[in-house]
């Protein structure tokens, strides 16, 4: 998922011209979900909600809303919205991913992994559906708690809710910071959960070479009992590699090697402290 | 004590050792050679020379084959940090620094390990030109 923010707001102004000529346009739920994918949540909301009160059977701008709920952190609401869009207009293969994304965000794996079996037995091609479902089958093997009830206070406009990245949008936005060429998310087995990686070498192959030093290196300080690895950066002559243990996963990041070191680490400090998976 | 004090001047290893432990938060430093072999040591840190110069030699070794398979030389340095240590391996000409320090260490360690490594460089050109590539 690269996020290209001048195509975002080359977006919006072509939505926003269009709606401005036309207050009646539909084009408001793409508006709207320029806006999310930009990041700016209230403003996708506030779009979303009073285009539905116009167009209240537009399937498609209840999908922008549930989506912006999602991301917003409100399962509850995605949740309800997703399942108007589907009342109105019937139910899509996007409803589907939708769900299973709002299912494991609720931490119903099994339930997720039932749907993206389903998906990627229909589009064994789509990498967000593979990605989706290995999620998914890794999670839905360790027994994790039942999905918490959404408290008052995340939906309460007192209390907005935390800004929270899920993996996917963390390696987004890791992606596109200067001299980045690459990020992935690997298992310990070195099985590559999600990525975005320039280089001419296979993810998958790049997942299982970084995960193999990663724990070969923690091998080694144990011995010394220097405790778990928490980053590791290799410096070589082309290019930098940097990896974060995150508890299941490794998160490899590859850059150039005129990277600035200190201003990357100030924003991936930055991107971790929102990161939630 | 000046005898004592010129030759330790002299040594030039020792000096970029000592150069680095004396920085607030470094437990222990150590030159080792390609095959593991210790060349210098300074510092009183409990894990000890002994475990510390081949494990990190393995390391160095592992990470080498990786970086290989990516298209890659070998590695500069390889800086890994625990909750409460940080530990160095950094490429000096044909031979190899390692640092230990404590969370209490900041970045600018960095630059001072940077600075070690040219002053072992510059040691080993000078004392073995022959044999630096």
């Amino acid at each position: 998922m690269k996020i290209d923010f001048d195509e975002i707001n080359e977006r919006i102004a072509k939505c926003q011209k269009i709606l401005d000529a036309d207050p009646s346009s539909q084009i408001f739920a793409a508006l709207a979900d320029a806006y999310r994918k930009k990041g700016e949540l209230e403003k996708a909301l506030q779009i979303g909600l009073k285009g539905i009160e116009d167009h209240p059977d537009y399937g498609s701008a209840y999908m922008v809303v549930a989506k912006t709920y999602l991301d917003m952190g409100n399962y509850g609401e995605a949740e309800r919205y997703l399942h108007k869009a589907v009342e109105v207009g019937g139910r899509t293969r996007s409803a589907d991913l939708l769900e299973a994304e709002i299912l494991m965000k609720q931490e119903q794996f099994g339930r997720a992994k039932t749907l993206l079996e389903r998906l990627h037995n229909s589009d064994p091609k789509s990498e967000t559906i593979k990605n989706l479902l290995t999620k998914a089958m890794l999670q839905s093997n360790t027994g994790i708690e039942p999905p918490k009830p959404i408290s008052s206070a995340a939906v309460s406009p007192e209390h907005p809710p935390r800004k929270t990245y899920d993996l996917s949008h963390t390696i987004g936005i890791i992606k596109i910071l200067p001299r980045v060429l690459g990020v992935v998310a690997v298992t310990r087995e070195g099985m590559v959960v999600e990525g975005q990686f320039d280089g001419l070498l296979p993810r998958d192959e790049l997942g299982a070479l970084a995960s193999g030093a990663f724990n070969s290196v923690e091998q080694a300080i144990s011995k010394l009992h220097f405790g778990a690895g928490h980053e590791i950066l290799i410096e070589a002559d082309q290019s930098k590699l940097w990896m974060f243990n995150r508890g299941r996963l490794i998160i490899v990041i590859s850059t150039r090697d005129d990277v600035n070191l200190g201003s990357l680490k100030l924003k991936l400090n930055e991107i971790f402290s929102h990161a939630e998976f | 004590m000046l005898t004592v004090k010129a030759e330790k001047k002299d040594n030039k290893f020792q000096a970029a050792l000592d150069y680095l432990v004396e920085y607030r938060g470094v437990r222990e430093a150590a030159i080792l050679d390609r095959d593991g072999l210790l060349v210098g040591y300074c510092g009183a840190g409990f894990s000890g020379a002994e475990a510390f110069a081949p494990l990190s030699l393995l390391m160095l070794h592992n990470i080498d084959a990786v970086l290989e398979r990516l298209g890659e030389n070998k590695a500069g340095s390889v800086v890994v940090k625990t909750v409460d240590s940080w530990l160095t391996i950094q490429a000096a000409a044909n031979l190899i620094l390692v640092v230990r320090a404590s969370s209490e260490a900041d970045d600018l360690l960095r630059v001072r390990i940077g600075r070690a490594a040219d002053m072992i460089r510059l040691h080993v050109q000078e004392k073995y030109p022959l044999q630096v590539d």
